[in-house]
């Protein structure tokens, strides 16, 4: 997919962790783990919602597009 | 969930049935192509009698015998399928590849069984004969489409459910 996560880099810049944010947002580590992976197929809004109020940042911050090279 | 253990009950029991009947019917087949005698026997396929000691009657057992294998066959697989769905794997790779081998199982098996039924009527009784009912071979090439249909179907839902569970 062309969209970049970039939620372990925004989260080493807080110098927080994922279990904390989980914790925070109110959902399983396991799913943020997917979602730093990059194999998420979608977010929801109101996790996006979460996670911006938690870290303190906009939604361009976490998700970037790059083209992908043909 | 009781309505599948009923269903696998149900299967179950047609299975152990007929499981004393397949080692005959598999040892049938070579013998009537390659040694048997079938004159003195009186078989009959769709209430047709051959007696005949032909060449052309023995091949049509020997077919209906391997419709009878096939779609037999494809009974076991269909075991197979309930017995995932009782430990909860609906949306399975393994199941979505076994609709698939029942549809086309119990398609070639309707094709073979159609037309050993219009050859023997068409050369013992001399008529042409196209059966369209509820018994008819058309319901179980039908029925094979069907369980295709439901492969096409558990695919897609196969990728409906990784999406869904893969959205944070």
């Amino acid at each position: 997919m062309s969209i970049i996560v970039n939620l372990d880099v925004v989260l080493a810049k807080r110098k927080m962790r994922s279990k904390e944010l989980a914790e925070k947002i109110g959902i399983t580590s396991a799913n943020v783990s997917i979602l730093k992976s990059g194999k998420a197929k979608a977010i929801r809004f109101s996790t996006l919602d979460a996670i911006c109020k938690i870290l303190d940042c906009q939604p361009s911050d976490i998700l970037e597009y790059k083209p992908k090279k043909e | 969930m009781k309505k599948i253990q009923l269903l696998k009950a149900i299967v179950d029991f047609i299975w152990i049935v007929f499981i004393p009947i397949i080692p005959f019917a598999i040892i049938a087949i070579p013998f009537i192509l390659i040694v048997g005698d079938i004159g003195d026997f009186d078989i009959k396929i769709n209430g047709l009698l051959l007696a005949s000691k032909s060449i052309l009657s023995k091949v049509l057992i020997a077919v209906s015998i391997l419709t009878f294998l096939l779609t037999f066959y494809s009974l076991y697989l269909f075991r197979k399928v309930l017995a995932h769905f009782l430990r909860l794997k609906i949306f399975d790779n393994t199941v979505i590849s076994l609709f698939e081998k029942i549809g086309n199982l119990l398609i070639i098996s309707g094709v073979l069984s159609l037309i050993v039924s219009f050859v023997a009527k068409l050369y013992f009784k001399h008529k042409v004969v196209f059966e369209i009912g509820y018994n008819s071979k058309i319901m179980l090439i039908c029925l094979g489409l069907f369980f295709m249909i439901l492969s096409e179907v558990f695919k897609i839902s196969k990728a409906m459910k990784e999406e869904n569970d893969l959205t944070v």
